[in-house]
């Protein structure tokens, strides 16, 4: 089978001054990132803001291009001016589900407008397909969504508006960037229900972005701790969550509330918070990381497999993966 | 099913012991607009002792920043509002400004819903301070002094008072607002999802703060937040509203550990657990509504899985469950059957997408 997406060694690196807070040094804002993901998998991003979430999402859409490594998608490799198919094979969901869509188009309109884009079909023929993703997308029935505008529905319902929009294409790639963070929790399990209902009834592949972990176990496949550009964890879902192995992921675990006035709230240690830059040649964790050693400063751990198919990049991570997180 | 009391409203969190720092008595609160108006709270009492928290709940649109204006008279103009507000046994509604200033922000700080975007861009952090404090007939010596006070004690370096907002990451700006809203010493922050939108290790340091902040200076906290998880860390009581009623109120553990209102059950059954990873989160179909007026019926009752006859026909007053404990809902009585029904595949998910 085609594989839906491949990144091979992928980075982007910003000259200075694009960025305001760190003239000087270039910007790895993803660094040596790999993955491939064949249709109907799920792979989860999570990070803090900053860790080069968003950029590893222009990558795939073909919104940045890469300085280093390659990005295949479904066997076609992304060029610095991909080509109309490749563009369409590959489909985003934004955060704002107000600030993604225009409100001056009616609801049908909105869903239609890729095609337009793409002059895919007559006007028979793109009504139909957008009716048709407006019922993928659980708007139904899709002849009262249309002649509706975005002020007429709820935040949840626009977002769904947007990821009708998103699928009307048929992509091999769905690319979701926090595409829950700005709903009401009440809501967020219905959206996260549907997309993984798309992924699998729809031969499409999905990156899903967020920073919050607690949404990651019932919709992804694999989740990827992304950490100044890199990946320093990789494996199955779930095993991250209940097996963290990475320092940073332990971190990212114990930080999430839990709704239950019983259990008493993580404490975190003072360094993880301070921060600080770190070396040229070290890793880069280490000087927020409770466990660091000397090595730590002068070996930039690459990701490797201490558990089966669960990869993390720390120096440590072998002598901590017996112990509980 | 189908008993259902009609006593009229208790006041959850009374302690005879200790007088309330915020008193709130049926409180309603009209918005006029240019269409039929919005009733954005209706008949909510609610108090909060010197030193106690109270978390308010609910989905966007429920009237948490309409009721947490309040408390401090901040309400747009076309605001209008009947009912009593005390501050310390004092009627906020009819205060002079002069008085009303004697009580913002020295007495009552608040921090309001994007806070991060409150800050005026282009004055540096010092000169927020001083303004805060020149407002209030603070010198900007003291103010200077507090202010670098403060900041060590948000764990911000005091050399970050020279810098301008956008210098800041929104952690460290959430912060120094947190710094800002203590210059005078409050008794009470009203704090408006101070930690939406952070990330999470930001937001455990933020919550962390505002629990030492409490018990260090015996600071009230009427704090907002659609995020139940964090209200359970941070809040020893809780409130959840919807449509601009209260539904639930009563001890965080009691009301979190055995919710009794349908829609505090659906609130808990969507939110995410991460000790338990695989377990599907609910999703509550619809969304609440925008009322013109108030409802002579449940208004919960379009998205809730329980709902009989009487729900739309009759409005279930607030009633005790268990001590301190009460909840508006008829079915109230039967808390426990409808709680090991919510687990009911497709039971949230009613007739309308969300
Ligand atoms: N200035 C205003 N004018 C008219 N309606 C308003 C105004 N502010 C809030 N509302 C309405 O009042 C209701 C409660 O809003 P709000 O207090 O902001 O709720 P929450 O903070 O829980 O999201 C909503 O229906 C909202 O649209
Ligand atoms: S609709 Fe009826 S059962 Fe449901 S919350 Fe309201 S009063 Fe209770
Ligand atoms: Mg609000």
């Amino acid at each position: 089978m085609t594989l839906a997406v491949e990144m091979r060694a992928a980075s982007k690196h910003f000259l200075p001054g694009r960025h305001l807070f760190r003239r000087g040094a270039v910007v790895r804002a993803v660094d040596r990132v790999s993955f491939a993901l064949p249709p109907g998998r799920v792979l989860g991003v999570a990070g803090e803001s900053g860790s080069g979430k968003s950029t590893l999402a222009n990558l795939l859409v073909g919104l940045e291009t890469p300085s280093h490594g390659d990005i295949t998608i479904a066997g076609h490799r992304m060029t610095r001016r991909p080509d109309a198919a490749l563009r369409r094979g590959v489909q985003m969901v934004f955060q704002d589900p107000f600030g993604s869509i225009d409100p001056r188009f009616t609801i049908g309109r909105t869903v239609e407008e890729p095609l337009l884009i793409h002059r895919l079909g007559d006007a028979a023929e793109r009504r139909r397909r957008a009716e048709e993703a407006l019922e993928q997308a659980e708007l139904r029935p899709a002849a009262a969504f249309r002649d509706l505008y975005p002020h007429e529905l709820s935040g949840g319902q626009r977002q769904r508006v947007a990821i009708a929009r998103a699928i009307v294409l048929r992509p091999k790639l769905l690319v979701a960037d926090e595409p829950v963070s700005m709903l009401d929790v009440s809501v967020r399990a219905g959206i996260l229900r549907l997309l993984r209902r798309l992924v699998d009834e729809g031969a499409m592949a999905m990156v899903f972005i967020t920073h919050d972990l607690s949404i990651v176990g019932s919709l992804c496949d694999e989740l990827a701790v992304m950490y100044r550009g890199r990946f320093v964890e990789v494996g199955p879902a779930l095993d991250v969550l209940r097996r963290p192995l990475h320092p940073y992921t332990r971190a990212l675990v114990a930080a999430v509330p839990v709704p239950d006035p019983a259990v008493t709230p993580a404490e975190l240690p003072a360094k993880l918070l301070a921060g600080g830059a770190p070396t040229a040649s070290g890793c880069r964790f280490a000087p927020r990381c409770s466990l660091a050693i000397a090595a730590c400063e002068t070996t930039d751990p690459e990701l490797s497999e201490i558990l089966p198919a669960h990869r993390a990049a720390c120096l440590r991570a072998g002598e901590t993966a017996g112990a509980r997180p | 099913m189908g008993r259902f009391t009609l006593q009229s409203r208790i006041d959850c969190g009374d302690r005879t012991t200790s007088v309330a720092l915020l008193e709130i008595r049926e409180l309603s609160i009209r918005y006029r607009t240019a269409g039929a108006g919005v009733q954005a709270i209706d008949g909510v009492s609610l108090e909060l002792e010197a030193g106690g928290s109270l978390g308010l709940v609910g989905e966007s649109g429920c009237g948490k920043s309409t009721l947490a204006l309040a408390t401090l008279r901040l309400l747009p103009p076309q605001a209008e509002l009947a009912g009593t507000i005390r501050f310390a046994g004092q009627d906020v509604g009819g205060m002079k400004e002069r008085q009303l200033r004697q009580i913002r922000w020295r007495r009552a700080a608040y921090v309001p819903q994007s806070a991060q975007n409150a800050l005026v861009p282009v004055h540096s952090l010092r000169a927020q301070f001083r303004a805060t404090a020149a407002a209030h007939r603070m010198r900007a010596t003291e103010a200077d002094r507090r202010a670098a006070a403060l900041m060590r004690r948000v764990e911000l370096d005091p050399a970050l008072l020279e810098r301008f907002p956008h210098e800041l990451s929104g952690g460290m700006r959430q912060r120094a607002i947190i710094a800002m809203a203590l210059l005078f010493e409050p008794e009470l922050l009203v704090a408006d999802e101070p930690t939406t939108g952070l990330d999470v290790i930001v937001q455990r340091q933020t919550v962390n703060l505002l629990r030492d902040l409490r018990a260090e200076r015996n600071l009230a906290l009427l704090f907002i937040s659609h995020d139940i998880g964090v209200v359970a860390e941070l809040c020893e009581r809780i409130a959840v509203l919807y449509a601009g009623r209260v539904m639930e109120t009563g001890a965080t553990a009691d009301v979190l550990g055995s919710p009794s209102h349908p829609y505090t059950i659906g609130l808990r059954r969507s939110f995410p657990d991460i000790r338990d990873p695989e377990r599907p989160a609910v999703s509550i179909a619809g969304h609440p509504p925008r009322l013109a007026e108030a409802l002579a019926a449940c208004p919960f009752a379009p998205r809730c899985p329980f709902a009989q006859p009487v729900c739309v026909a009759v409005q279930p007053p607030l009633v005790a469950i268990a001590e301190g404990h009460a909840a508006a809902c008829h079915f109230a009585g039967d808390a426990a059957a409808m709680r090991s029904a919510a687990n009911r595949p497709g039971l949230w998910d009613g007739a309308r997408a969300a």
